[in-house]
């Protein structure tokens, strides 16, 4: 732990308290070390705290060591529980899907192969530019860069056997993505455009009617 | 490689790669990783929900969420932060699906209270196990950070990544479970030990 950049003159007694409990394991930088060392020798009646806080660790841990381990047919239902359960495969949006993958690999290190497939990609993108009439700001978000102030987000959780092709193209499809996630419950962090920030329920209802890739969707704050 | 042989590779890999071999499929490594995690995890959450029954449930299902989610680990924090992450969301679910979240201030101040007498004179080892008793009153929140700061041993930067909050949090979760426990202290007629 380090203290902020802009803070660095000697440690307030409080401060020196608050890390007391960190200073015990030794979990604090060298530098707020030292300044709970100089404050030690400068506030006498930190040392008697300084005593409690050891006290308090040493009864914890003791009481913590006593726990009895957990039954030995924990680690065999869990085997049982592995063996049954399919492993997630992260969903990706960027593009990077396992397709591109096999096409990498089709189109092999030939210059020649590499060349030809950038102008095609050239020409796709052309056409598209060509044939696309882009809606109005914020009448489809589709021209709406991700990232918007006023972009919504939502949290996310995918089925676990979701295939990634088939949430890429869910999220596609509502103009989201994913920014960020898996939280430890699972979930991802998606974002819905300020274009479509009024219709964030119609972006929720369609994400949730397709209950063969999404497990649940929350509104995050 | 003999299982004495592979037992002692698994000793000798970090977390980091017994998580990538899980994320391959790797069931050995499962078992590795949940010997090396099981005691000091257990203990984690015995002392957070205070039933060894659903420690040892929340347990399996951290380990099985591991295993579903290893190939999803990016790196951003270590192994067993992350590891730790998980198994208090699962207990603070447990908890929430029990409804001790609002009932746990009551419930601590109900926990059967073998206390010795107030006046009696409290030797310095009987002062560590009075604090111990005395902290399972506490709130969860409270027993949380304790447990994470004194026995799991981790830096505030760790634990606000377990509880998903901001440092500062950790730092007045803990002056609070300290300051309530030292009043508990106090309700004994224990002056000045601890805080």
């Amino acid at each position: 732990m380090t203290r902020d950049r802009h803070h660095q003159g000697p440690l307030e007694p409080q401060e020196v308290e608050e890390l007391l409990p960190w200073y015990v394991t030794g979990r604090v930088s060298r530098e707020d070390a030292k300044g709970i060392e100089a404050g030690l020798k400068a506030m006498p009646d930190l040392t008697g705290k300084l005593a409690d806080v050891q006290r308090e660790r040493e009864a914890v841990a003791r009481a913590a060591e006593a726990v009895e381990p957990a039954p030995p047919e924990n680690l065999q239902r869990l085997l049982q529980q592995v063996e049954t359960t399919r492993q997630w495969r992260v969903p990706r949006t960027d593009g990077q899907t396992h397709a591109s993958g096999r096409l990498k690999a089709a189109i092999g290190r030939s210059i020649v192969w590499q060349a030809a497939f950038a102008l095609a990609c050239v020409a796709i993108v052309f056409l598209g530019i060509q044939v696309y009439n882009p809606p109005a700001p914020g009448e489809l978000g589709l021209a709406t860069r991700i990232g918007d102030p006023g972009d919504v987000t939502l949290l996310v959780t995918f089925q676990p056997d979701a295939r990634t092709g088939d949430v890429a193209a869910l999220l596609t499809s509502v103009n989201a993505a994913i920014i960020g996630g898996p939280k430890p419950d699972g979930a991802y962090v998606v974002q819905i455009p300020a274009g479509r920030a009024g219709h964030i329920d119609a972006v929720t209802a369609s994400l949730l009617s397709r209950q063969d890739l999404v497990a649940a969707v929350l509104r995050q704050e | 490689m003999d299982l004495l042989s592979a037992r002692s590779a698994d000793a000798a890999a970090s977390d980091g790669q017994l998580l990538a071999r899980i994320a391959r499929g790797d069931k050995d490594a499962v078992t590795a990783l949940y010997r090396r995690l099981e005691r000091p995890l257990f203990a984690f959450l015995v002392k957070t929900l205070r039933d060894r029954e659903a420690a040892a449930d929340v347990l399996n299902e951290t380990m099985l969420d591991v295993w579903r989610q290893a190939g999803r680990f990016e790196g951003k924090s270590s192994v067993t932060t992350w590891i730790y992450s998980i198994a208090h969301h699962k207990a603070i679910s447990w908890l929430r699906k029990r409804r001790e979240m609002e009932l746990d201030e009551e419930a601590a101040a109900q926990v059967a209270d073998d206390a010795p007498a107030a006046d009696s004179v409290i030797a310095a080892q009987d002062l560590a196990q009075t604090i111990a008793r005395l902290m399972e009153r506490l709130s969860v929140d409270h027993r949380v950070v304790l447990q994470l700061a004194y026995f799991q041993e981790f830096s505030v930067g760790q634990i606000a990544e377990i509880l998903d909050c901001p440092e500062n949090t950790v730092k007045t979760r803990m002056f609070y479970a300290r300051q309530r426990l030292r009043a508990l202290l106090e309700a004994e007629g224990i002056q000045g030990a601890a805080a």
